[in-house]
């Protein structure tokens, strides 16, 4: 039985403003990451993808409720979500799990190099989106790092599960920060050039913001799931409980997380119709989850399209995952995946794997996740024909 | 299915008076005496809070715990506050100093989510680890967030570590508290029972405290403590205090529901329960707000 029924989508990020320009974005596969205006961060790399129509990091060309950048761009995810979906269940029944790692950091830094007076609460996006959309069910946040949107689907399907909430709305989200760039810097984790997962000369990451969100609904046994519909069928977590910041290089962890999510969704890797990976551009990551996708199938030929949404909006943090999870629904109401973004030549192990032209999808739709403190995250989607 | 309180612990003061019991900063906790000589002073103050609670758990009787095998085994951190404490001190080195001053082993922990996976990595806990970093109500949200995954079948086993510490200015209002609590929780078994319950309405933490009153259906006798931090005072009882007075009841054997409701409007609950019949009084229903 599925978890839940994805009822609706929102999104805000480096390749659209909607969920119908992220489409487009993905077809068009434009990438044009900026130097950011903070004079305060004296980092080498200062790459930003920022949410498409805007100008620098700290602008306001998208308006709107929410008392910092990062609650802006939840809000409207979130409400075209829910526009999205439609009516729902009691406001009492709705919850909200929103996934952010640096909430509202960037109002905090502002304050800080004296530019503000005061700064929302940190994680205080999440009663901005409740306050916008009337919800009076649960509301928290996770944050989970560069997994939080996926840890934020996963505990909205716990809440319906467990029979707290009929309808739960997602959000995973993440603005620009000072301390996430230095400290990224710090590590010599960032690429220079942009973000580009799998390249065989990677060099690290690159930094994007934007929300996606997802609007989850109760299934009820049978008649869930007309054609049409994309249901959450599985959601695995594990930690590596190793390294800090590094992946396991043996991926033991990872790979528990993909088979809980796939046997909760009563799947064979022979039911994957695509794949939208973690994909950093970082150096062990993009080794791990490679050898994990071989694996799973040593033949390109065998595989699913592997789709690296990183590479076309950057990596944006606690809300990568959710904007993963809308990529992925929109390929199974599409029908298709568009063409990866070029970002040169391919490290072997993935040469075959991420197609550079568009493909239909047949089967589900797998997301991956993960994060420093070696937390992983599989969810999987699945459409009904 | 029904979820247990088998172990608990606290990293608070020892020495400290009756009233108020948490600390509002961390001048009483050495890191030496907690952890010991090596290998701990680099971290940030809510890491070695929350590993220094950790390695406190016992059972209420004493006993000795039985393992559970690292898979099935999920930690959940709740904390309004670490965040802000470690971004407020790597902000302010990148400010003053650059970039480069940030320390190897602090910088990575702008990811709030290093506080449980550290702890993580002591108990051996492969299973979920999640951060639960909702404002003013984490530590009893995480709470919630280990119960369900337990009633759900995803672990057998649940640590939740509650960890609140100075927050780098950014309380509006609420009460600042240093300390850290550490609750293992199972399904079935013999032991205070737990459950939970959330809600929101907007601005408005009364009614959404009262709507988890009700969500929590506690036996009639069970007292119901509410804590309001800011409500009124910025010196009144916070989340860490709430979560305390339920380590004292599983402690004591007592029963007792605890909601903390935040000025934003929510409001989480949770209540455990020792037996059907509670040995309270008849009206148990206190504030903690003045």
């Amino acid at each position: 039985m599925p978890l839940a029924k994805v009822s609706g989508i929102g999104a805000v990020c480096h390749a659209g403003s909607t969920v119908a320009e992220v489409w487009d974005g993905m077809t068009d596969a434009v990438v044009a990451p900026v130097e950011i205006g903070d004079a305060h961060m004296d980092g080498p790399v200062r790459l930003i993808h920022l949410v498409a129509g805007s100008t620098s990091e700290r602008d306001r060309s998208f308006d709107g409720p929410g008392r910092s950048r990062a609650g802006r761009l939840a809000v409207r995810a979130a409400a075209e979500a829910v526009r999205d979906a439609g009516p729902g269940p009691r406001p009492g029944r709705t919850g909200l799990v929103v996934g952010s790692c640096m909430g509202n950091s960037g109002e905090s830094e502002r304050v800080r190099e004296g530019a503000a007076e005061e700064a929302p609460e940190l994680y205080g996006i999440a009663a901005d989106v409740a306050t916008e959309l009337g919800l009076q069910g649960p509301v928290l946040n996770v944050a989970n790092a560069c997994a939080a949107g996926a840890y934020a689907v996963g505990h909205a399907a716990d809440l319906i599960a467990t029979g707290e909430c009929d309808r739960v709305v997602v959000v995973g989200v993440e603005a620009y920060s000072r301390v996430a760039l230095g400290c990224f810097n710090q590590m010599a984790a960032l690429d220079p050039e942009r973000c580009r997962p799998f390249a065989v000369d990677r060099a690290g990451t690159a930094f994007g913001e934007g929300a996606g969100a997802l609007v989850l609904d109760r299934t009820d046994g049978a008649a869930a799931g007309a054609a049409g519909d994309v249901l959450l069928g599985g959601a695995g977590f594990s930690c590596d409980a190793g390294h800090a910041t590094a992946p396991a290089a043996d991926g033991v962890q990872a790979r528990r997380a993909f088979s809980v999510a796939l046997e909760e969704a009563g799947l064979a890797p022979e039911g994957i119709g695509l794949v939208v990976p973690h994909g950093t551009g970082t150096t062990l990551n993009d080794q791990v989850e490679a050898e994990l996708l071989r694996d799973l199938w040593p033949e390109p030929a065998d595989a699913p399209p592997v789709y690296s949404a990183k590479a076309l909006i950057g990596h944006t943090g606690g809300g990568a995952g959710a904007l993963a999870a809308v990529m992925a629904v929109l390929c199974l109401r599409e029908g298709k995946v568009p063409a990866n973004c070029d970002v040169g030549e391919l490290m072997p192990q993935m040469t075959g794997y991420l197609h550079d032209v568009p493909s239909p999808v047949a089967g589900a739709a797998v997301v991956n996740a993960y994060a420093f403190g070696g937390n992983n995250a599989t969810l999987v989607f699945q459409g009904v024909p | 299915m029904s979820v247990t309180v088998v172990a608990h612990s606290v990293c608070l003061p020892e020495d400290a008076p009756e009233a108020p019991r948490i600390p509002s900063d961390g001048a009483w906790f050495d890191v030496r005496e907690h952890l010991g000589r090596r290998g701990y002073r680099q971290l940030p103050l809510p890491a070695q809070l929350a590993l220094a609670a950790v390695r406190r758990l016992s059972p209420p009787d004493g006993s000795t715990a039985e393992s559970t095998a690292g898979d099935r085994l999920g930690l959940w951190l709740g904390s309004s506050t670490a965040a802000s404490h470690c971004l407020a001190d790597l902000d302010g080195r990148i400010l003053s100093e650059g970039t480069e001053s940030l320390p190897p082993t602090g910088a990575p922990y702008f990811s709030v989510n290093l506080v449980p996976s550290r702890a993580a990595n002591d108990l051996g806990a492969t299973g979920p680890s999640v951060t639960v970093t909702s404002t003013g109500t984490a530590v009893l949200d995480a709470i919630a967030c280990a119960r369900r995954a337990l009633a759900l079948g995803r672990v057998d086993e649940a640590t939740v570590v509650a960890v609140e510490v100075p927050d780098g200015g950014q309380s509006r209002g609420r009460p600042t508290e240093c300390g850290a609590i550490a609750l293992q929780l199972r399904t079935g078994g013999a032991g205070g029972h737990v459950r939970t319950a959330s809600a929101f309405v907007a601005g408005d933490p009364a009614s959404a405290a009262r709507l988890v009153r009700a969500n929590l259906e506690p036996t009639a006798s069970v007292p119901v403590l509410v804590v309001e931090p800011g409500g009124s005072s910025s010196d009144g009882p916070g989340p860490l205090a709430g979560a305390l007075r339920l380590v004292d009841a599983v402690r004591d054997g007592d029963d007792l529901a605890v909601v903390v409701a935040d000025p934003s409007g929510a409001a989480t609950g949770v209540v455990v329960e020792h037996s059907p019949v509670s040995t309270h009084e008849s009206d148990p229903v206190r504030s903690m707000t003045p």
